[in-house]
């Protein structure tokens, strides 16, 4: 379960983006602390 | 932590940097044990609402072959001691 | 008869630079923190003679098709013990493999300024004065160098300078600007300043190439459009621009204005846009793309090649040049009918459904088209030998992979034809990791030789840009452009085969 946990997400451009994973999260009712994407290439 | 990143070679060195600190003692997290466990997006699906992973995650689930995801779930329960 | 802006000619440029390496971004900065890797990094620098025959590289220049590259077997850069004894040439159709002192010539050539930023001693700058004259198609060194000082031996450089070495050999300095107004501007630092200069050497190079591969003169460009991420500017305006200006200058453009577009790594694809939105509006007639080389970027994956024992890829700027003019009935047109330049709007999510649904789906529904309808598609296409031992594994195939997805979620294609589709429509990486370099136009020159040839009719080139790299906003940027067999040259296709029914 995911309500109510807290996640630090981390996301790259070219496999999957951190807003993608931080939309997942909120649905399931996780609280985002930090979120970022990388650009590796 | 919860990652995007579809490689297991660097998925398995970031899940251990997380949790014991950083392997190769170099960088800010040399020696810092942050004690976090990782999990990628795609181990997640039972938990995210159903319509929301199918507009999110259905591209990624046809992009990803499947024994590259069973390699990402395999490398993060590893990591993770289960 | 609707008329189209076409894309006339393109070409392609690589400077071998492995001396310049060390003054990439992540070189810069790993060599300050830890001196003692400089060694080890000189000895993974490949040899010119390495780097023309590096099969990627030959295909970036057109002496190989991304087909013929895909069937060589792998490690592209140790090749077969049978593999042929000659290197192949350094000049392709499209362009040309300068070797670092060729390039130092060109850079020399592009600094401008008096007194120079680029500081040699006489014997030097006589070497590349003979080295540029040697080259069929540059005019030589300056031809007011008469009136700059001469000097025999190099005055000692201000700390700051940068040596600028020809392998053990040091050929001199490059300096920041030396005004006194330049002096504590970080923006005009010798790094920086370097940076912009190597991007209108090897822009300009490749501007060259694009005059002298469609036979027109430099005075019959109308305008210039230059489609690099550098940043040309000083502390009160960092970003000015004035690159395709300055390149335009030094190739003689003498008709031409210009400007610089920004878009990360979509600049090309949007620049290319631009520049066909202008020539159908009749603003202008002939108008040069150009995109120079990225120094930031060479070196960016050096500890990876350092730590796998292979030598460093990532050691040349790499420049395109495109030539987009009004329609002239047979080259490869570009599709600006109304939704069919893709575009990703702000409202849209960043995830990658939505931003493939914009850029990808979009157009082609305008167009009445189906994903099957596009013989070639051209994503991201970075050589993969080198994402994959960066860890990034094939940026390349992963987009061929999105894209075949896309068209399984839109209903267009089966799961299982998957791959059998992606071998069709898809291509091996074969550009270097230089930002907007890579970002699907350099299959523009492949795609205009395949359509002449009869062998595809239609390509779809996708560009991504992260422009959260600002740190402005979260969002990214998708460009996509759609360019299609000349109609004029299919009905005459049809005409040739009718008379010989005949």
């Amino acid at each position: 379960m995911l309500q109510g946990k807290k996640a630090i997400v981390f996301g790259e451009r070219d496999d999957i983006s951190g807003t993608t994973i931080s939309t997942c999260l909120r649905a399931a009712g996780c609280e985002i602390l930090y979120e970022a994407t990388a650009c590796f290439v | 932590m919860v990652v995007g990143f579809n490689q297991p070679g660097s998925l398995k060195i970031m899940a251990q940097t997380f949790r014991h600190g950083d392997p190769s003692f170099a960088g800010p997290l040399a020696g810092v044990a942050l004690g976090l466990d990782t999990y990628h997006i795609l181990e997640l699906k039972e938990e995210i609402p159903a319509p929301v992973w199918a507009e999110q995650m259905a591209i990624y689930e046809l992009e990803i072959e499947e024994t590259t995801i069973a390699t990402i779930t395999t490398t993060l329960r590893e990591a993770r001691g289960q | 008869m609707p008329s189209y802006p076409v894309i006339k000619s393109a070409a392609y440029c690589l400077a071998h630079v492995p001396d310049l390496v060390r003054y990439g971004s992540k070189p810069r900065r790993e060599l300050a923190r830890q001196p003692e890797l400089a060694t080890k990094l000189a000895h993974r620098l490949r040899s010119y003679d390495e780097a023309v025959r590096y099969p990627a590289n030959q295909t970036f220049i057109g002496n190989l098709t991304p087909e013929t590259l895909a069937a060589m077997p792998r490690p592209w850069f140790r090749p077969a013990a049978d593999a042929g004894a000659t290197t192949p040439p350094a000049q392709g159709p499209f362009g040309e493999i300068v070797d670092q002192e060729t390039f130092y010539g060109l850079l020399r050539r592009a600094d401008v300024l008096q007194p120079p930023l680029f500081v040699t001693d006489d014997k030097h700058r006589q070497r590349l004065a003979a080295r540029l004259a040697a080259h069929p198609l540059l005019p030589g060194l300056n031809t007011d160098s008469t009136q700059l000082p001469t000097s025999p031996s190099l005055a000692p450089p201000p700390s700051s300078a940068l040596p600028l070495l020809l392998g053990d050999e040091l050929y001199g300095y490059f300096l920041g600007d030396q005004r006194a107004e330049g002096h504590d501007d970080e923006n005009l630092a010798a790094h920086h300043l370097l940076e912009n200069l190597c991007t209108k050497a090897s822009g300009s190079l490749a501007l060259n190439w694009l005059l002298h591969r469609a036979g027109i003169e430099p005075e019959q460009i109308d305008f210039v459009i230059s489609c690099g991420e550098e940043a040309c500017g000083d502390r009160y305006q960092r970003g000015g621009g004035g690159m395709a200006k300055a390149m335009a200058e030094l190739c003689g453009c003498a008709n031409a204005s210009g400007l610089d577009i920004k878009n990360f790594c979509a600049a090309p694809a949007s620049a290319i846009i631009m520049a066909a939105a202008l020539i159908q509006a009749g603003v202008h007639q002939r108008i040069a793309v150009v995109g120079g080389g990225s120094l930031a970027k060479l070196g960016m994956k050096f500890q990876a090649f350092l730590d796998h024992g292979m030598p460093i890829l990532d050691d040349s700027l790499a420049a395109m040049a495109f030539l987009v003019t009004t329609d002239d009935a047979k080259s490869p047109i570009i599709r600006l009918d109304p939704g069919a330049v893709g575009k990703v709007p702000i409202a849209a999510s960043t995830s990658d459904e939505a931003v493939f649904r914009h850029y990808l789906l979009a157009p082609l529904a305008a167009l009445g088209l189906k994903l099957t309808d596009i013989d070639r598609f051209a994503p991201e296409l970075q050589n993969p030998e080198i994402t994959e031992f960066a860890g990034s594994g094939d940026v390349t195939k992963k987009n061929y992979r999105k894209i075949a997805a896309m068209a399984v979620l839109a209903g267009q294609l089966g799961k299982e034809e998957m791959e059998a589709w992606i071998s069709r429509v898809g291509m091996v990486g074969f550009a270097p990791t230089q930002g907007h370099i890579p970002s699907a136009v350099p299959y523009l020159g492949h795609a205009m030789a395949a359509m002449e040839h009869g062998e595809i009719k239609r390509a779809m080139f996708l560009a991504r840009a992260s422009i959260f790299l600002n740190r402005c906003t979260s969002l990214l940027d998708g460009v996509s452009f759609i360019v299609e067999q000349n109609p004029g040259s299919a009905r005459q296709d049809e005409n040739k085969r009718n008379s010989r029914e005949e």
